[in-house]
């Protein structure tokens, strides 16, 4: 078994390799290849929500061969990442029964968005398989989507009746979920529907299509934003608070502070656009709804970018909030952050303050301490073997 | 404003704000200060202010109280060396009216200068270095009037005034550890450590006791300190440092007794006493390691052990609202609220073999008698019980999703209790022969 292990275990991108390269020519190669930034999301790859402390916030993605394989970062101690097939997860550390569930799970399914990921998490939570305050999370999270998605349907409909030259009473919205409420709104959206050149029924489905596609971030003017909306907020927060801390700290992680605060700013940034965009569309339902299928796809689109951009903040929030709240000192927290701190795809950079981010990453990555090689700030094994050597030569002198 | 909207409405509405719209807004709540009746939204911003940390204007108050800023606290419980918050704002107004007039217009004249320039640390260290003395004095004549508990109250003041009295030592102290939680200090925290005893002016050597006091509360293990002093015979003289060591070992005795003391005892631990328990025993058993284990610290561990077996279920878990529980199963599919049917039985059953297993984990590591051992052994006893009906019932659950679903939801329930209690190999067995029979 332990042949094979080593055999799946790929390691190319930083982390520690198998074999420690030798002359300076290798060194440099191997540094280049450590410096872990990916290009696409997809190659970037979907955090999957283990329990296992050792594999906390690591990334399921495809290989060449479209194979599920999963990226851990600073598994080995060092600033890079390592890269394992999926299946062999199990060998290289004891996975709790959640963790080796959705392991199944995600294998049956091989779901690499973020989006996928999720709902098989959740689903899987509400069983209780990890316990039941994670249940009950998840439970909380698909209620919320719920909600948020029934107070979209709603908005969209007084809405679109509106645009359509009608008016919806307050009775009516109370009665909106039975059977002759719908009808008596569906009557309504005549006007709408002539509007957008169908039919009202139609209009009513693609109403509730859009609002199910909404769930997850909800409309601006909701008083209960949706997870997505929720998060971006947060990451904007996030972003002030560790920026703040970074620059008035005595600790030697400041530059850390720095460049998780640019990370969070930029990522919050085009993932701004990217919301912004839906809640253009959303300014006229009629107009998207005539357009249906090009209108659906642009916003699935949107969703996916938005999903992909946030993926992973989530757990950094949550570490900064155990800091801030003392339940974590902020030093090892910074330095967990540092290990997990999503990075923006190199062809999703733009132009202004990204650039700044992939070089506060790379300085970031650059930093070196002791035992460190210069060049890619991994653990340097000879740096390492050096002192041991050394003391083991003093002992059999001493003998 | 908060006269047609409600506190929670508030809340909600703020909360929303963009991060830079917020702060623009606490920025004009700040400017308006104590002169309009902003308390309320006040303690609302505050709530997301701790989330988002801005820079914040350096006022009178703020930089009086930066010397005695660890031992304030929102609320006292058992400890009697702390100060509430709120009382901060009390003691700046008797300062003031007992200051010179002139004295206190040069001062808030220079802090308008600093606050233009916050980037200026030495200049807030030398005006606070001249208000923190100020204030000493002026504290210091101050006679504590009668009260409830006049001792206790006297000794607050004498704290806030000793803190005051070392104001700039304080400070550097403070703001050589890092924030949040510390394990212990490191080296150029020690280093800073001994500078500043040994910059004590000779009339205040007695104040090094504020200094340790500090310690205690910042660090997660104190002992530290101790067995740093031990080692430490460059830089402290032999007297000095065994003064130091009785001073600190004092402070932790004195903090565990109390907090062991306030301790509740009821038949159900709630969720604050288990975790000060846990904390305590921590303490404890860093002590432990620490060599510094006295007479007072063993009989406080022997306390704290009966008094958690004493306490007939250790569960801190909050049942679910009714009304809740009816809105997650209308909006939720059956499949994903299957759950709900087992949640509070389970939730209990969790969260009681969690905290046993954490508590008696501890305990043992302080070898005194460990009566939560036999309660750990009862839940496993209960947990079997409760396995085998559940896989003789599996075999016979009927096909319909709404029953698998329930059974399924049973099953991985109870497996991750096994899990806790046997390991992640036992659970994932039980797992596996579970879904199989539920395959039928």
């Amino acid at each position: 078994m332990a042949t094979e292990v080593k055999a799946s275990v790929a390691a190319v991108q930083g982390g520690s390799s198998t074999r420690a390269p030798v002359n300076a020519a290798q060194k440099a190669a191997h540094a280049r290849r450590s410096h872990y930034e990916p290009s696409t999301f997809l190659e970037r790859g979907t955090v999957i929500p283990f329990t296992t402390a050792a594999l906390a916030q690591c990334r399921v993605r495809l290989d060449d061969r479209e194979r599920l394989e999963v990226v851990l970062p600073g598994f080995s101690g060092s600033k890079g990442v390592y890269v394992t097939a999926f299946t062999s997860l199990p060998d290289i550390t004891t996975l709790s029964v959640h963790d080796r569930t959705l392991t199944e799970v995600v294998a049956k399914e091989k779901v690499v968005t973020p989006t996928g990921i999720r709902r098989c998490w959740l689903e899987l939570a509400t069983t209780g398989i990890g316990g039941q305050e994670l249940a009950e999370q998840a439970r909380e999270e698909l209620t919320r989507a719920a909600e948020v998605q029934v107070s979209t349907r709603i908005m969209l409909l007084l809405d679109t009746v509106r645009r359509g030259g009608g008016e919806i009473g307050p009775e009516l919205v109370a009665r909106m979920g039975s059977p002759e409420g719908r009808k008596q709104v569906r009557a309504m959206l005549g006007g709408a529907a002539s509007r957008a050149s169908i039919d009202a029924v139609a209009v009513d489905q693609h109403i509730e299509e859009l609002a199910a596609l909404l769930g997850t971030l909800g409309l601006r003017s909701l008083p209960e934003p949706g997870r997505l909306r929720h998060l971006h907020t947060r990451m904007q927060e996030f972003s002030h608070a560790i920026d703040n801390w970074g620059r008035t700290t005595v600790s030697d992680l400041a530059h850390i502070g720095r460049f998780a605060a640019m990370s969070a700013d930029h990522s919050a940034r085009i993932a701004g656009r990217a919301i912004a965009e839906v809640d253009r569309m959303l300014t006229d339902p009629i107009s998207l709804i005539a357009r249906w299928d090009t209108s659906e796809k642009a916003l699935r689109g949107y969703l996916l970018r938005v999903a992909w951009l946030l993926d992973g903040w989530d757990y950094v929030l949550r570490i900064w909030d155990d800091a801030v709240a003392e339940r974590m000192a902020i030093d090892v927290a910074v330095k967990e952050i540092g290990r997990i701190i999503p990075i923006v795809p190199t062809r999703e950079v733009d132009a202004d303050g990204g650039r700044r981010s992939v070089e506060l990453f790379r300085e970031y990555r650059s930093r070196v301490r002791v035992f460190e090689d210069w060049l890619s700030g991994d653990l340097d094994e000879d740096l390492l073997a050096g002192p041991e050597r050394h003391s083991a030569g003093q002992g059999s002198a001493r003998q | 404003m908060t006269g047609t909207v409600s506190p929670e409405e508030l809340e909600q509405r703020l909360f929303a704000l963009q991060p830079d719209q917020f702060l623009e807004l606490y920025r004009l709540y700040e400017k308006l200060g104590s002169k309009a009746n902003v308390l309320p939204e006040m303690q609302i911003l505050r709530r997301r202010l701790v989330r988002m940390r801005p820079v914040r204007a350096l006022t009178f108050s703020r930089l009086l109280c930066q010397p005695f800023e660890e031992f304030l606290v929102d609320e006292v419980t058992g400890d009697t060396g702390l100060i509430m918050r709120r009382s901060c704002r009390a003691i700046a107004r008797l300062v003031r009216r007992k200051l010179a007039p002139d004295l206190l217009r040069r001062f808030e004249q220079r802090l308008a200068h600093l606050n233009q320039r916050p980037e200026d640390r030495a200049g807030q260290i030398l005006l606070g270095r001249e208000i923190w003395n100020a204030a000493a004095a002026v504290l210091s004549e101050v006679r504590c009037g009668p009260a409830r508990s006049p001792q206790d109250l006297r000794r607050r003041f004498g704290l806030i005034t000793g803190c005051l009295e070392i104001g700039e030592a304080m400070v550097s102290l403070s703001r050589g550890i890092p924030e949040g939680r510390v394990d212990r200090l490191d080296d150029s925290g020690r280093k800073l450590l001994v500078k500043l005893l040994r910059g004590l002016p000779h009339d205040r050597a007695g104040h090094a006791r504020y200094l340790m006091a500090l310690l205690t509360r910042r660090l997660e293990n104190p002992a530290s300190v101790i067995q740093m002093l031990a080692k430490d015979d460059r830089n402290l003289p032999g007297a000095t440092r065994q003064n130091l060591i009785r001073i600190i070992r004092g402070e932790i005795e004195s903090s565990i007794g109390a907090s062991a003391a306030a301790l509740v005892v009821g038949q159900t631990g709630s969720r604050e006493s288990v975790q000060r328990a846990e904390r305590l025993l921590d303490r404890l058993g860093q002590i432990k390691d620490s060599g510094a284990a006295t007479p007072r610290t063993d009989k406080a561990a022997r306390d704290i052990a009966d008094t958690l077996g004493g306490i007939e279920r250790l569960i801190s878990v909050e049942a679910l609202r009714q009304d809740r529980q009816e809105q997650i199963q209308q909006l939720l599919p059956t499949e994903l609220s299957a759950g709900l049917e087992h949640a509070e039985t389970y939730r209990e059953l969790e969260n009681e073999i969690d905290n046993v297993i954490r508590l008696g984990d501890r305990i043992d590591k302080l070898g005194v008698d460990n009566p939560l051992r036999q309660r750990r052994d009862r839940l496993r006893r209960d947990i079997d019980g409760r396995r085998s009906e559940m896989m003789r019932r599996l075999a016979d659950t009927p096909a319909e999703p709404a029953a698998q679903a329930s059974a399924r939801a049973g099953l991985y329930g109870l497996v991750r209790m096994v899990e806790m209690l046997d390991g992640p190999k036992a659970a994932e067995n039980m797992r596996r022969d579970g879904d199989r029979l539920l395959a039928g």
